[in-house]
This record gives structure tokens, C-alpha cells and sequence, in this order.
């Protein structure tokens, strides 16, 4: 028997290589992401250690715990004389004010140096903090024109000791001198990132905060404990500021990231998935079709005595086999596939730091596991059925003839496909539960799926239509051969359609949200010009809205401040910075309740949407956590009605600097004459990292994150359509094993090589396009539900890029024609007698 | 074996050999077979299983190449011929029926019929279509797929193809091999009928007596060479002839 089996491993090697290569994908996927976050979490850690080196306690700023109307006091940086006060403390050995921020160094063509992030601080004057910065060359920075930067970066931009270097520091490009180069620990540059170092007066004076630090280092005496430390410095610290030691420092940073790669490994795993769920539909296939392939010979070996049972553990050793294999090469191939995880996020713009390679070997277990488990179960219905031969049928002409199509399988489509979209719409509706809408969905697919055989002929009789004006009747030929096995056909298309389904369903969402993003701005705004940051962290310096203020033709300029945040426990929610004075008159905010001036003493503004989503009532005390700054609880002092330009959340510029520790602008909205242009242009040129925009392109670039995203999203799910065109190849080269008597037949009476070629790529495009209407069809609906539940609580938004999914759809077609390769050129080589005298 | 000059033929072979393998395994199909087939005369192939008869007719048809020899179908010499052209011979002046899986399932009988046509990209001519699909019988069954077909009509079906791009020759693999002998009678009569009425050329390799009775000659092949020939056969003769061979 287990003879038997690899012989049949080996003659169909080339199917079963497909079939493992489909699962191999989806391991592949998944174990490429925990590579990924495995590696990433490594990284930050080591960074984030390598920063305590030589500190044993951090002095740093943090809002008053609960601290109500922490936006009514001043800004609360370290003032510098707390140091002072702490050097005096009896076991501090050293301590040591420091600065940080952003700068982007820029290269000699004025653009910026690769980096994946931008850091800047100050130089620690004292020799007990300078350990972490190695294989100095050069000095430190000294005076104020002076910057000391990263190994990576003087390599990258061909800087030496002693040139000139512009820098953007708040949008701002400033020249100074290089006064050296520095390693960080053991690497060349910040993890990844660039350094720009300055002396600390002039980091103090760059980034707004003279007199003052962000954070204090301090070093204990011999023999005395970091906790020990912590408690004796904490004694003399004003409120509004905390020392913790640097173990704590450090784990609560590793923690915050912990928290946010989770999410970025949820979405990984989201996707692989889905890449595995397809390559199930994939193995299902092929095995379904072996084993109708195989009825003979299985006829023969129960005729010869095998039992139920040892067919059955036959086909599923088989898939053990592939799947094994399948396993192994994945998790291979995810090892790969991580370094390009990076590349890939990086070129939608999230730039991460990753340095070495971490292989975590439980959760590669894991996924290859998985792999496995997902190859048996997918196997598990065909070698059912192949228990189910008879013995007789060795002895028939056993052609195998497509099931029809059944009432029970009608019922069962009907029920399993109504409660997924029933538990989809629920999912959607309580509040947008993910486990439910995503099972939801799981559900439907199946239930379209197992309904498919039904949908496949009218679909390709259709679709195959304008293939029948093809000459030769090769079109006719095709479709007839869709036609002919729609369980084959359908289970084909439908692992192309669920991939199809997400991609569309992610652009119905996105092109709502950006729709409803437009309209926002549009309804609400009196702004003329918008002058953006191009980047959120370097952002903008506040004094530059003094400048575009003094430019002729320019009315009024207002600054506008942005951070992420989790407000009432939601993580990612922007919060803006404005001033209460001015905001109005840039945009119609459509005061429902309260007003604009209650900002000035430190209260929060809702939207009508947010306040109505939570139930919040005006007075009401809402958390916000800002970064690392602990939290907040603010009072609503009024509800807006219209968005604009802003966000869901608004605080006084105060608040929010007080409450981030941001000085920097986002955006400065600016009302003047159009003449206002020319000078605002030229002034920016002073100001590489602040661009000029109007409406349309303010909008357009509010949408770009979601474009970005959509773009990440599809290329993830690409991944899953690759997969589902291996089904296709393999479909059609089995099909053309099966047919090998019918195609010598059209050899034999005239058919030339290039006819039938062009049969098999019909019949592979009839296949995809099948497989891309009925995902496009559940994709737009799917999509529709989406963009309505998120957008609803706002302005409910339905916005469908057509253009966009007709694209889709003809690239599965072409897509369709490049599965045919392989199978056609196999069809097409066929020798004539040989086909026709083939079993 | 006349050489006539006046008589045009349909097709002609001359010292065919064909040698599967090399070495000590190579097998010898066919060992100088010269043949001529005169245009609109029905001849039969007989001989026992590895006489080379069907080799014969895959190497007449253009179906398989030759070790040595040359073939001709009409005046065109085929030996030799790029698979391009031999494949566009095929499809223009041969006509086939095997003796199964002549069709497409997934078409029906009329496409069937008209699928060298399709496949060329001519348009049929009408007439003579609808002189060929009465002279089959099966006006009434053309919307049919194989499948709902008995055996005997897909077999008439298979006929009516061949004969509906006017080849200049058919030629006919088993053509009853899996028939019963009502249904084998219909075929070979209309085989005999093309052949009379249309003035069709007709190859057919059969091991049935009474099949090769309906032809004008019967030549017999053993061991990969001719070794007889029969005019006018009856299933008697036929049967007499193969027992002579035998002995």
C-alpha cells in the first residue's frame, strides 16, 4: 500500500509540487511575519538597552495621573535646575540633562539621507553617559553650527569631518559643520535610523526648550541599587515629573512597542490566513481531481483487497507527504520572505528598525504545523470519497462523470452562506466585532463555494461568450470544457474569489473613507492655502506660521497640531492641537453644544459623531493617552458637527503640548488672496520639509495613508490570488492529463499546436474571470456593509471605484492567460498517437 | 498490381518501413510496404494484432513518420513534411473516424461534424452538409451531445465529419470495433455509400470479415509486409483467404 502511494507521489510530482508550493505560500506567509516581529521586537529591544547603557534612573515628564486641566498649566519640561538639585542627591554619581527630537540630515542633492527613522539629541556632556556612542572619529559637537552624526549616514552621503551638512529641524533646512561621526553600540548607525547630535545648548535652543531638558540620566554611586536610586531621587522631584529606574524606562517603552508590533503581527497573520484558506481550497482541488483520476486504480487495489481504511490512510499519507514538504519549504521560505516583509512596509512608508535576523523556532513550529494541519483536513473530503470506490469500478469503463448537483447541497450552500453574512452583518453592526464579521465571512465563502456548481455554468456560459468569436471554435470548445465539471470549475474560481473579494472589499472601504474625507474638508473649510509637514515627525516649527503671516497677500495663518493617541481606550485616534482663538475662522466647525473658547481652559472638543458613538455628554471627563505620557482625563467643553479638515478630537495648542510635550506644528492653515501663492512658494524654499497645498491636494493627501494602506493590503492579498492561480495551473494541467485522448483527437483532424494552446487559455481565462466576477460581486457587498458600518457614525459614505475593480477584473483575466502557460505548452507538445491511443 | 497513368490515385505509399526502438530492442512495424490507393475505391487493411496494419495507415495519414520510404496523399509527397503543413494536410484533404472517442463531449453533434471546418476557418458548404447529415441519418439527433448518442450514431456522426470537408481521402481506424453488428452494418454502409454515391476514397483497417466484405479490395498484411491482396471480397472469401494466411 504505502509502495503503492509514492508511486503515485512520483507520477504526479509536478501536480503535487504545485500543491505544495500553494501551502508553501501561506507558511511561508505566516512564518515570514513572526521571523519579522521576532527580529523587529530583538531590534527595539536592543536599542532600547543599548540607550540605558551606563543610566541606572531616568528622571522624565509625565502628566499629573488623572490630572484634570493639566492643560490649563504651562508646559512642563524638566527645568533645569531640578539637575541640579539632583546632583546633590548623596549616591548620584552623575547625572545629566538631555534633549531629543527629530532632524532629518540631508544629502548634497538636498534629499533627505536614507534612514528609517530620524533621531536628534543632545551630546551628554557628562563622560559617564558617552559609552553608547562608539568608534567615534572626529569631535563632539561643540558649537552652535556644529552637528556630530551617524557612521551609516556620513557613509551613505559621502560626509567627512569638517563639511558642511543642511539639516531639517521643524520643517526647516539649517546648515551646519560636521564635527564628527559616531557608532552606537556595536552598529554604525541608530538601529536603522539617522543621529544627528548637537550640543546640548543648541539642541535646547533648536528644539524650543531653553532652560529646560526632556529627560535626566543619572548614575548611581558604587554600591548603590538602581531602586535604591530611583526612591531617593523621586523624593526631591516636583510633581509633573517621575524618575523611574532605567530597567522600568526601558521595559515600559518595550512594552508600548510590544503592544503596537502585536497589532502589525495580527495583521500579518490576518493575511497569511487568508493565504492559507486559499491554498486549502487549492489542495482540496487537486486531490479531488487525483482521485477522480485515480478510480481505476483504486478500483483495482480494493478489488485486490486493500480495505476502506487503507485507501483512506493512502490519499491522506499522500497529503501528509505533500504537506510535510509543503511545511518545510515554508518555513523556509518565510525566513526569506521576512527580509522582504521590511522592504515591502517601507515602501508604503513605514519605516521600521530592524537589524540582524531572530528565527524563533516555537512559532515556526507553529506555522509549520498549521501548514500541515490545514494540508490533512483539505485532503481529508477527497480521500473520504475515495474510500467510497467500489471495487467494481475496476472492471467498468470508468469515465468519471461530474455529480450533479444536488438539493441538500443547494440547502446546505443556502444555510452555511445566510449565516455568514447574517453573522458578517451582526459582526458589523454590534460595534464591529472582527472574530465575528472575519468567521462571518469565512462562512459565506464556504457557503458560495459549496453553492458554486450552480453559479459556474450560467457564469461561464456567459463570460465565455465573446471567447466563442475566437476562430477555430476553440472559445466554443473552451467553454463547453468549463461547462462540462462546474464542481471543478467553481472550485477552481472560488479560491480566486475569495482573494478577489478582499482586494475589492478593501477599495469599496477605501474609496468611501476618502470620499467622505473630501467631502468633509469641502463642506467645512475657509482656508485658501494648506502648509502641510512632509513629514510627521520632523513637522513644522512654529515659527514658521509668523513667516507665512507676514507674506503679502496673506490674511491669517492658525497652527494646527496633530498626534495619535487612544482616547477612551480606542488606540489610534488623532487628536488636534488648534488655537481657540483663531480655528473658526479657518474652518465652520458647526458648534452643536459649548463653545470653541472652552479650549482655553484645557477642555476637549467631540465630534457630534464621537460623542454620539460613546454617549458623551457635555461635562463629560474623557481618558486620553498620549504616547508615553500617561494619561489625561479631559472635560468636554463643546460638540462640533463638522470635521473639516481636523479630526474627531480637539484640544488648545497649550493642552496639547502640555500633554505630548510637542512643540511642533502639522499644518499651518493659511487664508489669503490666490496672488498669495508665488510668495508662500518662494518662502518655502527655506523649508524643504513643508509643502504648499490647496484643497483638492490637502484632501487627496489626507486620503493618501488610506491609499497607502489599500496598497499594503493589496499586496498582501496578492498573495493570495498567486495561490489561487496555482489552482488554476494545476486544474487545467490536470485536466489536460485527463482529456489526452480528446486533444490527440483535435490534433489528429487538424488542430494546430497554437489552436489548442489557445483552447487551454480560454479556458483558464474563463476560469479567472469566473473567479473575479463572483469576488468582485461578494467583495462589493462585503465592502459596502464595511464602508457603511465605519463610516456611518461620521457621514455614511458608499463609494464604489469602478474603474478600479474593472481593472482588477481584466488583470485576473490576463492573469488567467499566464496560469495557462504551463498547461497549454503541455497540452500542445502532446504526441498525436500517443494521445489518441492513451487509457 | 497495375500502374495505371490514367486513374488518378488518392493516395500512395512506396517502401514504408517503420522501426520502433533501436539496437537489439527495436521492433520492425512495417518492412517495405508499397501501396497505391486509387482515388474513389474502398479498400480494406486486414491482418493479425502487430501485422503493422494500423501503422500503415497512421504512416499513409501523416499521423506518425516514416524510418524510410516515401508517402503521398494525392501528388504531395508527406514524408518528410514539417508537422505545420501535415497538420493542415490533415485538416483539409484527410478525414478520420477511430473506433472510439471520435468526438468532443462537449459539443454537439452538428459542431462536431463541422469541427475540421471550424477549426480552419471555412465556412461550410451547405448543401453538401446537408447531403452528408441525411445520407447519415441523423437530421433528427444534431443538436444532441455524444454523450445522449448510442454508440452506432456517434459513429455515423464521426463519419459525417469526416466526409464534410470533401478529404480527398478517409481513412477509417476500426470503424466497428466497439459496435454490435446492427449498428455495424449502418456504419460500413454508409462507408460503402460514400464511397458509390460521393465517390469517396476510403482506407479502412478492420480485422472483421464481414466489415472488409464491404470494400472493393482487401489487402492482407502479416509481419509488416503485404503478403496478399483480395478483389471483390465476400465474408466467405475473406474468411477463406485469412485461414490460408494462417496456415
Amino acid at each position: 500500500m504505502l509502495r503503492a502511494m509514492f508511486r503515485g507521489l512520483i507520477a504526479h510530482r509536478l501536480r503535487l509540487a504545485m500543491t505544495a508550493l500553494a501551502i508553501a505560500l501561506g507558511v511561508g506567509f505566516m512564518s515570514g511575519s513572526f521571523v519579522f516581529t521576532s527580529t523587529l521586537t530583538h531590534s527595539l529591544d536592543s536599542l532600547i538597552s543599548q540607550a540605558g547603557m551606563g543610566t541606572d534612573v531616568v528622571v522624565q515628564h509625565s502628566s499629573p495621573a488623572g490630572g484634570f486641566g493639566a492643560g490649563s498649566g504651562a508646559p512642563q519640561p524638566i527645568p533645569a535646575s531640578i539637575l541640579g538639585r539632583i546632583r546633590r542627591v548623596p549616591d548620584v554619581a552623575a547625572a545629566d540633562g538631555g534633549i531629543t527630537g527629530h532632524a532629518q540630515l540631508l544629502g548634497r542633492g538636498g534629499k533627505a539621507l536614507p534612514g528609517q527613522f530620524t533621531v536628534a539629541t543632545s551630546w551628554p556632556a557628562d563622560a559617564a553617559f558617552q559609552a553608547t556612542y562608539t568608534r567615534r572619529a572626529g569631535r563632539p559637537p561643540a558649537g552652535p553650527g556644529q552637528v556630530m552624526i551617524d557612521r551609516a549616514s556620513a557613509r551613505a552621503g559621502h560626509f567627512a569631518v569638517g563639511d558642511t551638512i543642511k539639516v531639517l529641524i521643524g520643517g526647516q533646512a539649517r546648515t551646519f559643520t560636521i564635527s564628527g561621526s559616531t557608532g552606537y553600540g556595536s552598529a554604525d548607525s541608530f538601529a536603522g535610523g539617522s543621529l544627528a547630535m548637537f550640543s546640548l545648548s543648541t539642541a535646547q535652543q533648536l528644539f524650543g526648550q531653553a532652560g529646560s531638558y526632556d529627560s535626566i540620566e543619572v548614575k548611581a554611586a558604587a554600591g548603590v541599587s538602581a531602586q535604591q536610586l530611583r526612591d531617593e531621587v523621586a523624593r526631591i522631584l516636583p510633581p509633573g515629573i517621575t524618575a523611574l529606574t532605567a530597567v522600568t524606562a526601558a521595559a515600559a517603552q518595550t512594552g508600548q512597542l510590544n503592544g503596537q508590533l502585536s497589532i502589525l503581527t495580527k495583521f500579518f497573520l490576518v493575511f497569511a490566513g487568508v493565504a492559507l484558506f486559499v491554498g486549502a481550497f487549492v489542495i482540496w482541488n487537486t486531490f479531488s481531481i487525483m482521485i477522480g483520476q485515480r478510480t481505476r486504480e483504486l478500483a483495482l487495489l480494493r478489488a485486490l483487497g486493500a480495505g476502506r481504511q487503507q485507501v483512506f490512510r493512502s490519499v491522506l499519507a499522500e497529503s501528509a507527504a505533500v504537506g510535510i514538504v509543503a511545511a518545510l519549504a515554508g518555513v523556509g521560505l518565510g525566513i526569506a520572505l521576512s527580509k522582504g516583509l521590511v522592504v515591502l512596509l517601507s515602501g508604503f512608508g513605514l519605516s521600521l528598525p530592524v537589524t540582524g535576523l531572530v528565527v524563533p523556532p516555537g512559532p515556526l513550529a507553529l506555522a509549520a504545523g498549521t501548514g500541515l494541519a490545514i494540508t490533512l483536513i483539505a485532503a481529508a473530503a477527497p480521500a473520504y470519497r475515495a474510500t467510497r470506490v467500489a471495487p467494481v469500478q475496476a472492471l467498468r469503463d470508468a469515465v468519471p462523470s461530474p455529480a450533479g448537483f444536488s438539493a441538500q447541497r443547494l440547502t446546505a450552500g443556502l444555510a452555511v452562506t445566510v449565516v455568514g453574512v447574517a453573522a458578517v452583518l451582526a459582526g458589523l453592526l454590534t460595534g464591529a466585532s472582527l472574530v465575528l464579521t472575519g468567521a462571518g465571512a469565512l462562512l459565506a465563502f464556504i457557503g458560495i463555494t459549496v453553492l458554486g456548481p450552480l453559479t459556474a455554468r450560467p457564469l461561464a456560459y456567459v463570460i465565455g461568450f465573446p471567447l466563442t468569436r475566437l476562430p477555430g471554435r476553440t472559445g466554443v470548445l473552451a467553454r463547453g470544457n468549463t461547462m462540462r465539471d462546474p464542481k471543478r470549475t467553481s472550485a477552481t474560481a472560488a479560491a480566486l474569489m475569495i482573494g478577489l473579494a478582499l482586494i475589492v472589499a478593501a477599495a469599496v472601504m477605501v474609496d468611501s473613507s476618502r470620499t467622505m474625507l473630501d467631502r468633509q474638508i469641502a463642506v467645512a473649510s475657509k482656508t485658501s492655502f494648506y502648509v502641510q509637514a512632509t513629514s510627521a515627525d520632523i513637522g513644522l516649527t512654529p515659527h514658521l506660521a509668523g513667516v507665512l503671516a507676514a507674506q503679502p497677500g496673506v490674511r491669517a495663518v492658525t497652527e494646527v497640531r496633530a498626534t495619535d493617541a487612544t482616547v477612551a481606550g480606542a488606540a489610534h485616534k488623532n487628536v488636534d492641537g488648534v488655537d481657540p482663538a483663531t480655528i473658526g475662522s479657518f474652518t465652520d466647525l458647526g458648534m452643536k453644544t459649548g463653545t470653541v473658547s472652552a479650549l482655553h481652559s484645557g477642555a476637549l472638543l467631540v465630534t457630534q459623531a464621537a460623542a454620539a458613538g460613546h454617549g458623551w455628554q457635555l461635562g463629560d471627563k474623557v481618558r486620553i493617552q498620549f504616547g508615553s505620557f500617561g494619561v489625561s482625563a479631559l472635560r468636554i467643553g463643546g460638540i462640533f458637527a463638522n470635521v473639516g479638515p481636523l479630526s474627531d478630537y480637539l484640544v488648545s495648542n497649550a493642552t496639547f503640548t502640555a500633554d505630548t510635550g510637542r512643540r511642533l506644528d502639522s499644518v499651518d492653515l493659511v487664508r489669503a488672496a490666490p496672488a498669495a501663492r508665488g510668495p508662500i512658494q518662494r518662502t518655502l524654499a527655506g523649508y524643504p520639509g513643508a509643502q504648499l497645498m490647496d484643497e483638492a491636494t490637502f484632501a487627496r493627501s489626507r486620503g493618501a495613508v488610506l491609499a497607502n494602506l489599500l496598497n499594503l493590503i493589496t499586496a498582501m492579498l496578492v498573495l493570495a490570488i498567486i495561490i489561487a492561480l496555482l489552482g488554476i495551473v494545476n486544474t487545467l494541467a490536470l485536466s489536460v492529463v485527463e482529456r489526452t485522448r480528446e486533444l490527440g483527437l483535435m490534433r489528429a483532424i487538424g488542430m494546430r499546436r497554437g489552436q489548442l494552446a489557445q483552447l487551454v487559455a480560454a479556458e483558464s481565462v474563463i476560469i479567472a474571470v469566473i473567479g473575479a466576477v463572483l469576488g468582485s460581486a461578494l467583495g462589493l457587498a462585503f465592502g459596502a456593509a464595511l464602508a457603511e458600518a465605519f463610516t456611518r457614525s461620521q457621514q455614511a459614505t458608499v463609494s464604489i471605484p469602478v474603474t478600479q475593480i474593472a481593472a482588477y477584473i481584466v488583470v485576473t483575466a490576463l492573469a488567467g492567460v499566464l496560469a495557462a502557460i504551463a498547461p497549454a505548452r503541455r497540452a500542445a507538445r502532446l504526441n498525436v498517437l500517443e494521445a489518441i491511443a492513451a487509457e | 498490381m497495375t500502374t495505371s497513368t490514367t486513374t488518378a490515385l488518392a493516395a500512395r505509399a512506396e517502401g514504408l518501413t517503420k522501426t520502433y526502438g533501436s539496437g537489439l530492442a527495436a521492433v520492425t512495424a512495417l518492412a517495405g510496404v508499397s501501396i497505391e490507393i486509387p482515388a474513389g475505391t474502398f479498400t480494406s487493411v486486414m491482418g493479425p494484432s502487430g501485422s503493422g496494419k494500423s501503422t500503415l495507415m497512421h504512416c499513409m495519414a501523416g499521423l506518425d513518420s516514416v524510418s524510410s520510404g516515401r508517402a503521398w496523399i494525392g501528388a504531395e509527397e508527406i514524408s518528410g513534411m514539417p508537422e505545420r503543413r501535415l497538420t493542415r494536410l490533415r485538416r483539409d484533404r484527410i478525414g478520420f473516424v477511430f473506433q472510439a472517442f471520435n468526438l468532443l463531449p462537449v459539443l454537439v453533434a452538428a459542431d462536431n461534424i463541422t469541427l475540421p471546418l471550424d477549426i480552419a476557418g471555412h465556412s461550410p458548404d451547405r448543401e453538401w452538409l446537408d447531403t452528408i447529415i441525411d445520407a447519415v441519418g441523423l437530421r433528427d439527433r444534431l443538436r444532441h451531445r455524444p454523450s445522449e448518442l448510442s454508440g452506432g450514431q456517434q459513429q455515423r456522426v464521426a463519419i459525417a465529419r469526416a466526409l464534410a470537408g470533401r478529404p480527398q481521402i478517409v481513412f477509417a481506424d476500426e470503424p466497428t470495433g466497439n459496435l454490435d453488428s446492427k449498428a455495424s452494418a449502418e456504419v460500413l454502409d454508409l462507408l460503402r455509400r460514400s464511397v458509390g454515391e460521393f465517390g469517396q476514397t476510403v482506407v479502412m483497417v478492420t480485422h472483421d470479415p464481414v466489415a472488409a466484405s464491404y470494400s472493393d479490395r482487401v489487402v492482407f498484411l502479416a509481419d509488416g509486409v503485404i503478403v496478399d491482396e483480395l478483389g471483390q471480397p465476400t465474408p466467405q472469401s475473406v474468411l477463406d483467404h485469412m485461414k490460408k494466411l494462417g496456415e
